[in-house]
């Protein structure tokens, strides 16, 4: 590490990024080090302690480090935009080399040996990373940072004097992550990291769009809406109880009339455990309701993939959108797409 | 389910060895567990809110258990995002159907995850 303004930088991305147990992980991998401390109270102490400590001792590698913020920034607490590639658009203009040559130029391999770009300008967007994934090699991925200033009200509100009131405004660096990632040979995931304003997740979603092209545009694909997967999960839950239960539902009937069905988490967080709320899903399936959300809660497996359960809302706001608010490994979030293809068919 | 080696445990923290082990059993009548939530623990251990507050705060010091924070929203229900301390919550959060709230007047409930 060349300086200790780095080596901050770098645990404030972990701290921010990484969840508790791939810091534990990481540390875990050079247990037995006189210098690896792997139990920790807390999120805090594991970061800016343990692994400070293991970092300084060189126990670990700086660019273990590094992976491990690309790996979990990469990987839930995400919007994901599903698009689905159009007959019309040859499998061949969206393969690695091709996309590459579009996005960087002709010495794209030169430029692509200095990624991955860990710094960020200010106030810009700028690509990455852009790589093949181990185990699928048609996969990649394109990674964008962005960096904004963002004014926020404080929520504070004062009356200063008589119907004259002052709201309080702070601006503050906003680090953007987004990214691309091309399922061959069909299947292209738009991820957009969560926030509160759903103007600027739609502002990121598009921007993802313009950092993708001109190698690869919106026109090449149509949304992947989920409706009919939807429809399948609910009517074969029966069928895959081992692989997921709901959590949570959202659907409105023709009438016009919303209905919210929510478990609690410390009674098993199964919706369907209670048969009057499956019949009454079931119900709202088959005379057509819209549902406008569905939290499917996908089991940990014994063949270790997912490692531990994993929550997608789907249909979050469009039907081609999904919405995965924890930090996940990545083969996880590749086994919901999966499953999703097989159950949306 | 981590095994957890309670013997060892009751034998450094006599004072707490009810506690521990109506947790110890409770744990072992749920393999699969991997949250404790107090409410629970409380409702089918019978322990009161003090014994079971300290028999946990062991399990955390231990580095069995770690403690984190969930804020109620409003339909009553716990958020998926955990905090290390609660004055990490900010004033906005999603719901379980994605539809932030102000967190101001919303209840924050500690958890305990299994540390694996």
């Amino acid at each position: 590490m060349a300086n200790y303004k780095e080596l901050d930088e770098t645990l404030a991305l972990v701290y921010d990024h990484a969840t508790f147990e791939q810091i534990q992980a990481l540390l875990r991998t050079r247990k037995g080090d006189e210098n690896v401390k792997i139990t920790a109270e807390t999120k805090e102490q594991i970061v800016y302690k343990n692994l400070r400590d293991a970092i300084d001792a060189r126990a670990i590698d700086i660019e273990k480090v590094f992976d491990l913020i690309r790996d979990s920034e990469e990987n839930g607490s995400q919007h994901i935009f599903y698009y689905k590639r159009k007959r019309s658009t040859p499998l061949e203009a969206l393969a690695f080399d091709s996309v590459a040559r579009q996005l960087f130029g002709k010495d794209w391999e030169t430029q692509l040996e200095n990624f991955p770009a860990i710094k960020q300008r200010p106030n810009s967007y700028q690509r990455s990373d852009f790589r093949k994934l181990p185990k699928r090699p048609s996969d990649w991925v394109l990674k964008v940072y962005g960096h904004t200033l963002v004014t926020r009200f404080t929520g504070k509100t004062e009356e200063r004097q008589a119907n004259h009131f002052w709201r309080e405004y702070v601006t503050e660096d906003l680090r953007i992550v987004l990214m691309a990632r091309w399922n061959a040979p069909d299947l292209l995931e738009i991820r957009v990291q969560r926030n509160e304003s759903r103007r600027r997740i739609e502002e990121w979603h598009n921007r993802m769009w313009e950092m993708l092209g001109p190698a690869v545009v919106r026109r090449q694909f149509e949304p992947w809406e989920l409706s009919k997967g939807i429809a399948n999960l609910i009517t074969e839950q029966r069928n895959n109880k081992a692989l997921y239960t709901f959590r949570d539902a959202s659907v409105i009937d023709k009438s016009g009339v919303h209905a919210t069905f929510q478990m609690y988490e410390d009674q098993g967080g199964d919706l369907f455990a209670s048969i009057e709320t499956r019949d009454s899903i079931e119900g709202y399936l088959s005379a057509k309701g819209d549902f406008k959300g569905l939290t499917v809660t996908w089991e940990k497996q014994k063949s270790g993939t997912p490692q531990k359960e994993l929550r997608v809302f789907l249909a979050a706001r469009e039907l081609h959108e999904t919405v995965v608010s924890a930090h996940s490994a990545r083969e996880d979030l590749d086994y919901v797409t999966n499953q999703l293809r097989q159950f949306n068919r | 389910m981590l095994r957890i080696n309670f013997a060892n445990l009751i034998d450094r923290h006599r004072e707490d060895k009810r506690a521990l082990q109506a947790i110890e059993e409770w744990l072992n009548r749920h393999q699969d567990t991997t949250v404790l939530y107090p409410s629970v623990l409380a409702r089918e251990t019978s322990l009161d809110a003090v014994s079971l507050a300290k028999a946990l705060r062991i399990l955390v010091k231990e580095g069995i258990l770690r403690q984190v924070y969930k804020v109620k929203t409003p339909t009553g229900v716990l958020t998926d995002e955990e905090f290390n301390d609660p004055t990490e919550i900010p004033e906005q959060l999603p719901d379980r159907l994605n539809q932030y709230f102000a967190t101001a007047e919303s209840d924050v409930v500690p958890v305990f995850q299994m540390v694996a």
